[in-house]
């Protein structure tokens, strides 16, 4: 029994602590989905990445159920294990924090190509170094 | 109730997730990407629309000009001159308790005997229903898909009580659960999706018949010797298991009893029809509601 997806939404929500709020409500609630299964669903499943924002792509069915998978984490998580950082630059533009080279871009580029639907990899690494930059990482070569 | 202000960036395909969370930094804290709903106008080819929430105790001038100020700097932070002049669009969204106004669209709905009701609905059944209380929506559904509904009609006019049932690919328990409310005598269930039995398991307590319904989890390997001689066997799944399983659930069932394989899809009903009747089953009804087939019958060495 196949079912028919009738809607795919793709949201950043808080591992653990995702609530009816907005996003939420107004994105699943006009698909008649049970948002509070979702939530309680989501928040088990991202308990143990407190802290970080999970990005998550909800399928609906025609019958109103769903099911969702949490995507790759986002690309500055990737740059910051990459850059052996545990956090970014509290001022951008003064202070580099940490250093990247090109093929840890790729690497990141390719994990993450698909979530960010990016149109190449060559597309993906420019999207990857401008978030590196936007930290406060260099991008050497 | 919180108002809300929904923030709406139109980014550049591909810089959707750093543009969340650079808006997402401050008091919005989670985004959505996409369009508001299925009827809202699409996003233009090449872009991504960003869709981030503030909760008007924090939409202030202050706010709003910290969020603009931040985007402002992305294209020269990030070196991607196609990030210069994001535009934020600020919208005011009415009231709306999301804790429960998707709750609306949910009713309850009768297939044959039985009333299909969402826990929060009271609703006073007729004299001759049976009410089952499904949360709605899971993964497994919530008893409306229409090859479910198609089961679940058969099943409210055949069991006739004190049948065993085997429930082949289980899912949320709500064929197994069903049968029992309409007085089959046990029900076994089992789903290779590992948190199925564990919904099913609940679903039959929130029905009152946990003590008639057993659910495992995994697949034909979960039956045991004694677990045969079914008067009804159950299968609404993908119809490439039913024919690669046809002979497995045809064991399985009493030579008085009766099937119901649900869940194939029209352009796949010729082949399952003949795994069916290859494993020595004999079709006697056969069930077309929108694209999906149901297959009922008997063993075929039984008598009509």
């Amino acid at each position: 029994m196949a079912k028919e997806v009738t809607g795919k939404i793709k949201l950043q929500c808080p591992a653990g602590q995702a609530t009816p709020a907005p996003p939420v409500g107004p994105a699943l609630g006009s698909h008649g989905v049970n948002i509070a299964e979702f939530v309680k669903q989501f928040n088990d499943r991202t308990r143990d990445q407190m802290g970080l924002i999970i990005p998550v792509e909800i399928s609906v069915y025609k019958d109103r159920s769903f099911d969702f998978i949490l995507k790759s984490p986002p690309a500055s998580v990737l740059l910051l294990k990459a850059a052996k950082l545990q956090k970014g630059s509290g001022m951008v533009g003064f202070e580099t924090v940490g250093k990247v080279n090109r093929a840890q871009l790729e690497e990141i580029a390719n994990i993450k190509m698909q979530d960010l639907n990016a149109r190449d990899v060559e597309h993906a690494v420019r999207i990857i170094a401008g978030t590196a930059r936007s930290m406060g990482i260099e991008v050497e070569g | 109730m919180i108002r809300w202000t929904e923030v709406r960036i139109l980014v550049p395909q591909g810089w959707q997730e750093l543009v969340a969370e650079r808006v997402c930094a401050g008091p919005c804290t989670s985004a959505a990407f996409g369009r508001s709903s299925l009827a809202a106008e699409a996003v233009p080819e090449g872009f991504e629309m960003v869709r981030a929430f503030l909760p008007d105790r924090s939409d202030t001038p202050e706010v709003r000009a910290a969020i603009e100020d931040d985007l402002a700097q992305l294209a020269a932070l990030t070196e991607a001159p196609e990030l210069d002049g994001l535009r934020i669009e600020w919208r005011e969204l009415p009231p709306e308790d999301y804790a429960n106004s998707w709750k609306k669209s949910w009713k309850p709905f009768r297939v044959g005997r039985l009333l299909l009701l969402p826990p929060w609905k009271d609703w006073t059944p007729r004299a001759d229903e049976v009410r089952l209380t499904i949360q709605p929506g899971g993964a497994f559904g919530s008893g409306r898909h229409a090859t479910t509904r198609t089961c679940l009609r058969a099943l409210s006019q055949r069991i006739a009580g004190g049948e065993r049932v085997l429930d082949a690919g289980s899912g949320s328990g709500v064929l197994s659960v069903a049968a029992a409310l309409l007085g089959a005598e046990s029900c076994l269930g089992f789903d290779v999706d590992a948190n199925a039995a564990f919904i099913a398991d609940e679903l039959a307590q929130d029905n009152g018949v946990a003590s008639r319904c057993e659910f495992r989890g995994g697949d034909f390997g979960v039956l045991g010797p004694d677990d045969s001689s079914y008067d009804v066997v159950l299968a609404n799944i993908y119809s490439d298991i039913i024919q690669a399983h046809a002979a497995d659930l045809s064991e399985r069932l009493a030579a008085s009893g009766w099937f119901m394989f649900s869940g194939c899809p029209d352009r796949h009903a010729p082949e399952t029809r003949a795994a069916i009747e290859a494993a020595g089953l004999r079709i006697t009804e056969e069930r077309p509601r929108g694209r999906w087939y149901t297959f009922i019958g008997r063993k075929a060495d039984a008598g009509s």
